[in-house]
């Protein structure tokens, strides 16, 4: 293996990463506005 | 956190393509994450409050046979961190009584619901009110609410100041009086009616009518904010008191009030933009020559009442820090015009002597509890 390919072999710490999860807040179009359920 | 727990108000749902919905539909909470591999459905199915964080891992490990130990231990940890979980181990602080976390039940919930940063036990917001002392300036129709509503959120000391009287034409909207207290002096009225919604809390009040820059100062030495509810003297000099007085004092303050239907609330903290500043850049906008309508005596309960809930939901909100809204603003809302909402922010001008790069610099505030806001 030359030093260049090791370079696109994932390390231990990439592969980790797969783990990372990505939590997207959604836009105002996305999200409605009714807030009838509680009024007490 | 020990037993993690997917809060209440957040539960998760699980859609046909994998995506999971988390913090209900309202904007600034809801999220949704991409779950292709059922990993994450997996972990807050776990979280349920009766299992402690290692055990979650491992079991989300032995489930998933691709997911390392240090990956299933990264994924709780990220999930944690989103804070939309809650430690079911948590017990109110020892400096909240028992009727005192009966009392506080629904802040409690509520700030659960909207504070998405992780919490020890969910009490922090209540603490910082607990703590705080606030100035109420002005007892009328803006400031009658305000100081009821950081009564009952339990804003452990309130000061109340108005030099008025109670008059019949009052009682169409200022909610701490009645036809009983016609004549008598509202600060007086105000401390006994709001010692009687909430006796947990110490409230306290003078006969005042403040007359300049150093009076305001004097009168918010000592405290945490300001709730400016006061309208004379008219317009722009008592808020431009207010601004200097609080930057001297490194406090901030919040003022609000109402010219007809449309209802507004001003934030100002040392260190963003100053109420002169942001006053400023709105009378830039004006066309030339067009004078400055201060309203007539128009006002209604409800413009009164929002305006007041305006201001003290301000003050919540600058004391907890939840959520973390930089102040420097103006906001509000237009009761003839539905589709018009306001969200007013200039910078700070660099010759400000409040604000801008000559001014003094502030005193560090730091009151409000850290964390992401949405």
């Amino acid at each position: 293996m030359t030093h260049g390919e090791s370079e696109f072999q994932p390390s231990e710490n990439e592969s980790e990463a797969k783990a990372t999860i990505t939590i997207r807040r959604l836009d105002k179009i996305e999200t409605t506005a009714d807030s009838s359920g509680n009024s007490n | 956190m020990l037993r993690p727990r997917v809060k209440a108000e957040h539960r998760p749902h699980r859609y046909a393509d994998g995506t999971v919905r988390i913090g209900g539909e309202i904007y600034g909470l809801a999220a949704e994450i991409d779950d292709p591999d059922g990993w994450v459905w997996a972990a807050l199915s776990l979280m349920d409050g009766t299992l402690p964080v290692a055990q979650i891992t491992s079991r989300l490990a032995l489930a998933f046979r691709e997911l390392s130990a240090a990956q299933a231990e990264s994924l709780v940890a990220q999930l944690i961190a989103s804070g939309y979980l809650e430690d079911a181990a948590a017990v109110p602080p020892p400096e909240l009584s028992a009727r005192e976390v009966d009392r506080y039940s629904r802040n409690h919930a509520f700030f659960r619901q909207v504070d998405l940063a992780p919490r020890e036990h969910g009490w922090e917001a209540q603490l910082r009110l607990r703590n705080a002392r606030v100035v109420v300036l002005g007892l009328g129709g803006t400031g009658s609410h305000a100081a009821w509503a950081l009564a009952a959120a339990g804003v452990g000391r309130l000061h109340c100041v108005d030099p008025d009287v109670v008059e019949p034409s009052n009682l169409n909207r200022q909610v701490l009086y009645g036809e009983a207290d016609i004549g008598r002096a509202k600060a007086d009225v105000a401390v006994r009616r709001l010692r009687a919604v909430n006796s947990d809390v110490t409230i306290t009040g003078e006969r005042l009518r403040v007359g300049g820059q150093e009076e305001l100062a004097e009168l918010v030495s000592g405290a945490d904010m300001l709730a400016l509810c006061a309208d004379e003297p008219r317009g722009h000099g008592l808020r431009v008191w207010a601004n200097r007085a609080c930057a001297s004092a490194g406090i901030p303050w919040a003022g609000g009030g109402y010219s007809g239907p449309l209802v507004t609330v001003g934030v100002y903290e040392p260190g963003h933009p100053c109420y002169e500043c942001v006053s400023a850049g709105e009378r830039a906008r004006r066309r030339p020559g067009t004078p400055v309508d201060l309203g007539g005596p128009g006002v209604i309960a409800t413009s009164a009442g929002i305006s007041g809930h305006l201001v003290a939901h301000a003050v919540i909100t600058q004391l907890t820090g939840i959520p973390a809204i930089p102040p420097g603003r103006i906001g509000g809302l237009n009761l003839i015009a539905p589709d018009h909402l306001i969200d007013v922010r200039h910078p700070a001008r660099d010759d400000c002597p409040v604000c801008g790069r000559e001014a003094t610099p502030p005193k560090p505030f730091g009151t409000g509890l850290t964390g992401p806001g949405p």
